[in-house]
């Protein structure tokens, strides 16, 4: 991969934020951040940049717990235009729930590739970039 | 069929005995079923004895004082019962009947009497009276057991509603716990979560400046995570508190107590307040929380008006089966609730873009009303307003049936 891959943290935690490209920021790769503070804001940037293939992020990494639009209800509007993107976007979910209800909804999405549970450690960060291509 | 009558026979075996006295009492005569009833023999009685002494002592005062007295007056005595002793000292019930007898002269000369012996009757008569004195015990035993009767089914009544109010409270609980879980996973193992990660860069980083940098961040999060532990705390508090003080208060007064509280908001944007209180101007409830719930609500409406409208906003009390709710309506943005419902009354869930959003409030309002008893539902439309209303719950809202119900 020679463009710098595109990674989308959608969090209304800023200092989950400042961790989570922090860890990404050690793992060899070249890559460009993109970070909204809920699912709304996610959602607009998507809808306006539908038709751009390089605008659009390869991997979100999407809190579940957010004001305005929450994880799930973005992923139920994604699904809507999901047909219309012409790239195949890894959404992880990651969470501070450990509420078994909230994990098994996760395995059920086809759109979710996986679920971490907060904190992210290094080793989930390494296991989606080693795996990348096996993800696809 | 000829009969030649005796009459001296028919005197003397009469089944009543007959006796004749004069005016001061003593016998003069009597046939032998008398003498049978006395158990004397004739010489015994005959210008011996008067009537009176085969009287007890109170037969021969009543004797005295009603008998003697009536057959004077009146010439004839009916019926008059006396208990008759005979020459063994036991007694037996008899009727005396007896008519004084004058001469020409219209003087007494003597009476004449009957007894009858009523043994039969009176052993009879008592066996009536026993026989009803035992029904009305029975009687009246069956008055003890069907009151008792009924007080158990009140008592189970009681305990059935009380069991109810129990049950609802647990509920309550459950579903507080539940809230807990909830506010557990997401408000505190968030900001921990983020401590734990600021930790491992913190030990691994060897620059000084970074080092710095990262410290800041810790700041951020302990706020963070103390507010939100402070507003546990405060709810907490609220949930334990369930036998808090309830105080008479008016609607009127804790509405104009808001409004001043929130004057500068009120006028900045121009926000119309109306009210009518008329059908319940007042409630025994926690001052506290009705205070805060109406400044909660109230605030709302006011930061989530529409910018295309004079903010309107309706509070009324209504009474629904002897239960005070409060209506707040407004004419504001509005909330979707299909997509929103579920996470309205959760803990520092926010839903429009506003600076001064927390998701603080309508949880505390919530929990407020729910450690009273009551319930908090909403109604609202997008560009069209919000409606809240809140089954209040008067004090002691359970009360126990009349004891008397049944009675």
């Amino acid at each position: 991969m020679n463009t710098p891959l595109l990674i989308g943290i959608i969090d209304d935690d800023e200092i989950y934020q400042f961790t989570l490209t922090r860890i990404i920021s050690r793992y060899r790769i070249t890559y460009k951040t993109l970070s909204f503070l809920d699912g709304e804001k996610a959602m607009e940037y998507l809808t306006d940049n539908i038709l751009i293939e390089d605008n659009i992020p390869d991997v979100i990494f999407l809190d579940n717990n957010m004001p305005i639009m929450d994880g799930w209800q973005f992923i139920e509007e994604y699904e809507k235009m999901e047909s219309k993107i012409n790239k195949k976007v890894l959404i992880f979910m990651v969470s501070s729930s450990v509420d078994p209800k909230d994990i098994e909804r996760a395995n059920k999405t086809n759109q979710i590739s996986d679920y971490f549970i907060k904190p992210v450690s290094i080793e989930d960060i390494n296991g989606v970039f080693d795996n990348l291509e096996k993800f696809f | 069929m000829n009969y030649n009558i005796d009459y001296k026979e028919l005197y003397n075996t009469s089944p009543c005995g007959y006796f004749c006295s004069l005016p001061d009492g003593t016998i003069i005569d009597s046939n032998k079923r008398f003498l049978e009833f006395s158990n004397y023999k004739r010489e015994e009685v005959i210008h011996i004895k008067k009537f009176t002494d085969f009287l007890s002592v109170g037969g021969k005062i009543y004797f005295q004082t009603i008998y003697a007295q009536k057959l004077n007056l009146t010439g004839t005595v009916e019926e008059i019962n006396f208990d008759f002793i005979k020459k063994d000292g036991t007694k037996f019930p008899v009727l005396i009947n007896s008519v004084e007898i004058k001469n020409k002269e219209g003087h007494h000369i003597f009476t004449q009497s009957t007894v009858f012996n009523i043994s039969q009757r009176k052993k009879y008569e008592t066996e009536l009276l026993i026989a009803k004195k035992k029904s009305e015990a029975l009687s009246n035993e069956l008055v003890l057991k069907n009151k008792e009767l009924q007080i158990g089914s009140e008592l189970i009544l009681q305990q059935k509603l009380q069991l109810e109010k129990f049950n609802q409270e647990l509920e309550n609980k459950n579903k507080q716990l539940s809230n807990f879980t909830h506010i557990a996973s997401h408000n505190l193992r968030a900001p921990v979560s983020n401590l734990n990660s600021l930790m491992a860069f913190y030990n691994e980083s060897t620059d000084t400046e970074d080092k710095a940098m990262l410290f800041t961040k810790f700041e951020i999060v302990i706020d963070h995570l103390t507010e939100t532990l402070n507003e546990l705390i405060a709810s907490v508090k609220i949930q334990m508190d369930v036998n808090i003080k309830h105080d008479s208060v008016t609607f009127d007064a804790v509405l104009s107590k808001t409004m001043q509280i929130l004057e500068g908001k009120i006028l900045e944007s121009n926000a119309v307040i109306t009210s009518n209180f008329s059908e319940a101007p007042d409630i025994e409830y926690p001052k506290l929380y009705l205070e805060s719930i109406i400044l909660n609500l109230l605030s709302n409406s006011i930061r989530y008006r529409s910018p295309n409208r004079i903010a309107k906003i309706h509070l009324a009390t209504e009474v629904n089966n002897n239960e005070i709710t409060l209506i707040v309506t407004d004419n504001g943005l509005g909330i979707d609730l299909k997509k929103h419902g579920h996470r309205l009354f959760k803990l520092n869930n926010t839903f429009h873009r506003h600076p001064d959003s927390k998701g603080v409030g309508l949880f505390m309002t919530k929990i407020q009303i729910e450690t009273i008893g009551g319930s908090i539902d909403v109604e609202s439309e997008e560009e069209k307003g919000t409606t809240f209303t809140i089954m209040l719950k008067k004090k002691n809202n359970y009360e126990y049936p009349p004891f008397n119900r049944y009675y």
